[in-house]
């Protein structure tokens, strides 16, 4: 590699951590403000038509969603420094794939969403950090959803060995196979930025909070065929 | 009664913001735009009940503020609820009544505030 190269992804975690520092005031501004409207509507009994209603929920689950992509963001770049800090817990990775399909399925505009199937024969139990593992989880359906074509997307967890293994797979546009080496850097775009929006950051979080975890992410793609990711995650805890 | 907060924000829409929830939330609001404002509010008479203040500010950020705060005996024992960008790897000094890592809810917030409230007596006359 060369050394322009080299040094890209030093300035990009640079970056990410100016970047997520600068986001947190206006996306707490935003989100408290949503939500004392909410709380004042409902405090104060006045009626909104349905349509403003539900472009305020809307709005609140925008917030939300960015408070929530936020601490992600700001967990990965804090936790380059210092690896220690994840407070952890004894967690099912089915329960937590379940629960992260169900509230994308109910967040999904309804002319987007794919069918999603979570396959889970036996608990996947481990100690992990429950926000880090809901947004890996979160991440790879994301993905799957909006690059899958709105062909079905199958979520999978099982006990592989040590580890817990979450595989999730779409039947989508695939990756081109010179772009695979880099798909886990940051602001790395498999696909044209015009043609599906994003930062390029989903899949970079969810690789560096897997090694967090101390465990890591695979990818099999096939362009314009399908992706499955596969996350193994080690049932005691990282290392 | 009415408990009046002191706000500490850089962020003018954001402390604006923030002002107008806790009005609308009954308490009485004064705001601070940094550290050194805002010691000169309270070294010139205010005495809020509490203190909601920004870690990261330009000038004198959260943690100076606090020292100098803590320094004054006339001041130091107002209660101060932090915004942290980050959750602190090293405890803050001096000490503050509760942390409260941005972006957050207002639940979270208006019930930290609350129970802040609640086991500390407000100082005010």
């Amino acid at each position: 590699m060369s050394e322009p190269r080299g040094r890209a992804p030093d300035l990009r975690e640079q970056f990410l951590a100016v970047a997520t520092h600068e986001l947190r005031t206006p996306v707490n501004s935003l989100r408290l403000t949503l939500e004392s409207v909410s709380r004042t509507l409902a405090a104060r009994s006045l009626m909104l038509p349905p349509s403003l209603l539900a472009l305020l929920r809307h709005a609140r689950y925008q917030s939300e969603h960015l408070a929530r992509l936020t601490d992600a963001l700001f967990d990965v770049a804090r936790l380059q420094s210092d690896r220690s800090v994840l407070a952890r817990e004894r967690l099912d990775l089915r329960d937590v794939a379940i629960e992260v399909v169900d509230r994308l399925c109910v967040e999904a505009t309804s002319d987007a969403l794919s069918q999603v199937d979570v396959i889970a024969d036996e608990p996947v139990a481990g100690q992990w950090n429950r926000a880090c593992v809901d947004q890996i989880v979160t991440n790879l359906v994301s993905n799957a959803l909006k690059y899958g074509r709105g062909r079905p997307v199958t979520v999978s967890v099982a006990v592989e060995g040590s580890y817990g293994m979450l595989v999730v797979r779409d039947r989508g546009i695939g990756i081109p196979e010179e772009r695979i080496p880099h798909l886990f850097e940051p602001f790395e775009r498999a696909v044209p930025a015009t043609a599906y929006h994003g930062l390029g950051l989903g899949l970079y979080v969810v690789r560096q909070l897997s090694t967090v975890l101390g465990g890591h992410v695979d990818v099999r793609s096939m362009h314009r065929v399908g992706s499955t990711f596969t996350v193994y995650l080690p049932l005691g805890g990282s290392a | 009664m009415t408990h009046t907060l002191l706000i500490v924000e850089d962020d003018d829409d954001a402390r604006e913001a923030l002002a107008t929830i806790l009005e609308m939330e009954g308490y009485s609001v004064v705001s601070a735009r940094q550290g050194a404002e805002a010691l000169s509010m309270l070294r010139q008479g205010l005495v809020p009940a509490l203190i909601l203040l920004d870690m990261r500010m330009p000038g004198m950020d959260g943690r100076g503020f606090l020292e100098e705060m803590r320094g004054d005996q006339r001041i130091g024992s107002i209660p101060v609820v932090c915004f942290s960008g980050e959750p602190a790897l090293q405890p803050i000094r001096p000490p503050v009544a509760a942390s409260l890592r941005k972006p957050t809810d207002l639940e979270t917030l208006l019930s930290t505030l609350e129970l802040t409230l609640r086991e500390r007596p407000s100082v005010e006359p």
